[in-house]
């Protein structure tokens, strides 16, 4: 699975506000980007879903010359290394030292344990230290299955992204919303378990609500936010 | 002529007021709005502490309140980090309670509406999030909604000794271990010249020279937080605790506590000290409790080095830095507010988790300094290990 999509016809057509964001002039930027790569997309097999937004639009030819980013290239670049540093983190840190060497454990009490961070912790934690930077987008890691039930989806957006990922693997899902009287860029992708640690850690945790996940499951998703 | 007079009654007024406000004497008390909490009372006339450039923007008292309390939420873990609510899909919740700034909770010069650790809303904040709690654990259905943080079962920053886990982990111990893990080592007086220079005035920046965790503690403390504002050192007779009048005088610097080390057993001299200016019900029921009866066991050499507890022990703990270095935390607060801090640092080296959390959790025991048990029971630990 990728998540390497292009901009889809649909995405060109989704910024339709344009804000006080890096993303403000993405509008004709994705269209450029649309036409581009739009070779790429016939050739690529993934498709996204999308929220509010209206079918392909044609770009108009007398379009003023393009600048920065797409929202959902941007959403797509971070997530590509967020997904690229979990994955390693679960499969060569974790994974390696926890489950097949017996060197040292995984812990969510870490620091208490002297043991590994679990894997999804490194991920919060980065997200709130990224957050801090105040950069334009903010991260999460959330289920329909969670541990920890505030990591369950709130907004509908959340809601919609998060089955519509565990239904079509390999796609992503990309939309709009407003929250707190601002407008986000909001793309959902899946999470899957790509390690036993991952599988084994959330069956047998006493506050999982499922206890049957399997390796390559879909076990919840990245929610990226791009302020518009 | 009564315009003239209006004049120069308007011209001295705002003379007066402004060479009030620049001064730093008692007088410029005029300004403040409201009585300031106990967190604050001590700086409350530098009032360029909290208010950096502006009067009404909670950003500019938020980088304030980080300034001098960040490190310490970040060294707790926090459990309710800023991040956690600057997260757009938490939006809906800051409409309830707004997180993300400090003064949301503790509104300065606010006295009609500000409790204890300077909490300035009702005690009921916790719900506005964690209303469908007992959905989750049912061992919470019906507790009453204001009862979270106020039980000794949470805490809104620090639960570094209340999470669930660590409930279940140390659960099971009893009120006194039979081994207490308190450690022996004992920091020496300062064996180097420079320590003869004790009440010359110049011993803080001495001092730091070769104690700077020392140093740093005590002066972001109740006993040194003026002088880390450039004010006069602390004296007794401005504090809001109970003192002896006889001590008022005092100033809070190195000199204050530490000369009195020459010629008393260091041990003692951990107790003696904060009796000479302290007088509150808690210190003058010490000397009756079985805290000290174990220092006197102690210093007759009848139990273990280690066994007597001080006030020191749980105030100003022994505690080991990342290179394994011992070092002293002189800031009390650290140790004392919510008093569950203290459970790892102090009680913990001795006493079992759940007499620790049932002790604290006693306002009556706190007053007779530990003299007898707790009545009563926080359930706390019961839930955690009900769901084993």
């Amino acid at each position: 699975m990728t998540n390497q999509s292009p901009p889809t016809p649909r995405e060109k057509t989704t910024e339709k506000q344009p804000g006080e964001s890096i993303m403000n002039t993405t509008r004709t930027t994705s269209v450029l980007f649309a036409a581009l790569l739009s070779a790429a997309a016939l050739a690529c097999e993934k498709t996204e879903a999308s929220e509010k937004v209206p079918e392909a639009a044609a770009a108009p030819s007398d379009a003023p010359a393009p600048a920065g980013i797409s929202p959902q290239k941007f959403a797509d670049g971070l997530h590509e290394v967020m997904k690229a540093d979990r994955t390693i983190y679960t499969k060569k840190v974790v994974n390696r030292l926890q489950n097949e060497e017996n060197v040292i454990k995984a812990s969510e009490h870490w620091e208490d344990d002297k043991a590994l961070p679990l894997p999804a912790q490194m991920f919060r934690m980065g997200a709130e230290m990224a957050s801090k930077a105040d950069a334009g987008f903010t991260y999460s890691l959330l289920s329909n299955w969670p541990i920890n039930s505030q990591n369950k989806p709130a907004t509908e957006i959340e809601k919609k992204g998060l089955d519509f990922v565990g239904a079509n693997k390999g796609k992503n899902f990309y939309g709009e919303e407003e929250l707190g009287g601002k407008k986000y860029f909001t793309a959902v992708y899946a999470d899957i378990g790509v390690a036993e640690a991952c599988v084994k850690c959330h069956n047998e945790h006493k506050d999982s609500p499922k206890k049957d996940f399997k390796l390559g499951d879909v076990m919840g998703g990245v929610v990226v936010r791009i302020t518009l | 002529m009564i315009w003239a007079l209006w004049l120069t009654l308007t011209l001295a007024t705002g003379a007066a007021l402004g060479e009030r406000m620049t001064s730093r004497s008692r007088s410029k008390e005029v300004f403040l709005p409201g009585k300031t909490t106990s967190g604050h009372y001590q700086i409350e006339l530098e009032c360029g502490a909290c208010h950096k450039q502006d009067f009404t923007e909670v950003e500019d008292f938020q980088a304030a309140c980080v300034e001098c309390h960040g490190e310490e939420l970040e060294r707790v873990e926090d459990s309710h980090p800023q991040a956690k609510f600057t997260d757009p899909r938490n939006a809906a919740r800051i409409e309830k309670l707004d997180a993300r700034f400090c003064v949301t909770c503790h509104a300065e010069h606010q006295p009609g509406r500000t409790g204890t650790m300077g909490l300035s809303l009702p005690g009921d904040y916790c719900y506005h999030c964690h209303e469908g709690i007992a959905e989750e654990r049912p061992t919470h259905e019906g507790l009453p909604f204001d009862s979270c943080a106020s039980a000794g079962c949470h805490n809104f920053h620090d639960n570094k000794a209340l999470y669930e886990d660590y409930l279940v982990r140390h659960g099971r111990e009893t009120m006194l271990m039979a081994e207490p893990l308190r450690a022996a080592d004992t920091i020496n007086a300062c064996p180097f010249p420079e320590r003869q220079k004790l009440g010359e005035g110049v011993e803080l920046k001495l001092c730091e020279s070769c104690h700077e965790a020392e140093t740093r503690s005590f002066l972001g403390g109740r006993h040194g937080m003026r002088l880390s504002q450039g004010l006069s050192p602390m004296k007794p007779e401005r504090a809001r605790l109970p003192m002896k009048e006889t001590a008022g005088h005092r100033e809070l610097t190195c000199s204050a506590c530490h000369e009195h080390e020459e010629g008393s057993s260091p041990v003692l001299s951990e107790v003696e000290v904060c009796e000479g200016c302290h007088s509150d019900d808690h210190t003058r029921a010490y000397r009756n409790s079985k805290h000290f009866a174990f220092l006197e066991l102690e210093l007759a050499g009848k139990v273990a080095r280690g066994s007597g507890v001080t006030c020191a022990t749980c105030h100003m703990p022994r505690l080991k830095n990342e290179e394994g270095e011992l070092w002293v935390n002189h800031n009390q607060n650290d140790n004392l507010r919510p008093n569950e801090k203290m459970i790892r640092t102090a009680c913990g080296t001795c006493h079992g988790l759940p007499f620790s959390i049932d002790s604290l959790a006693d306002p009556r025991l706190i007053a007779n300094n530990f003299s007898d048990l707790p009545v009563n029971h926080v359930k706390s630990v019961d839930f955690a290990l009900s769901r084993e």
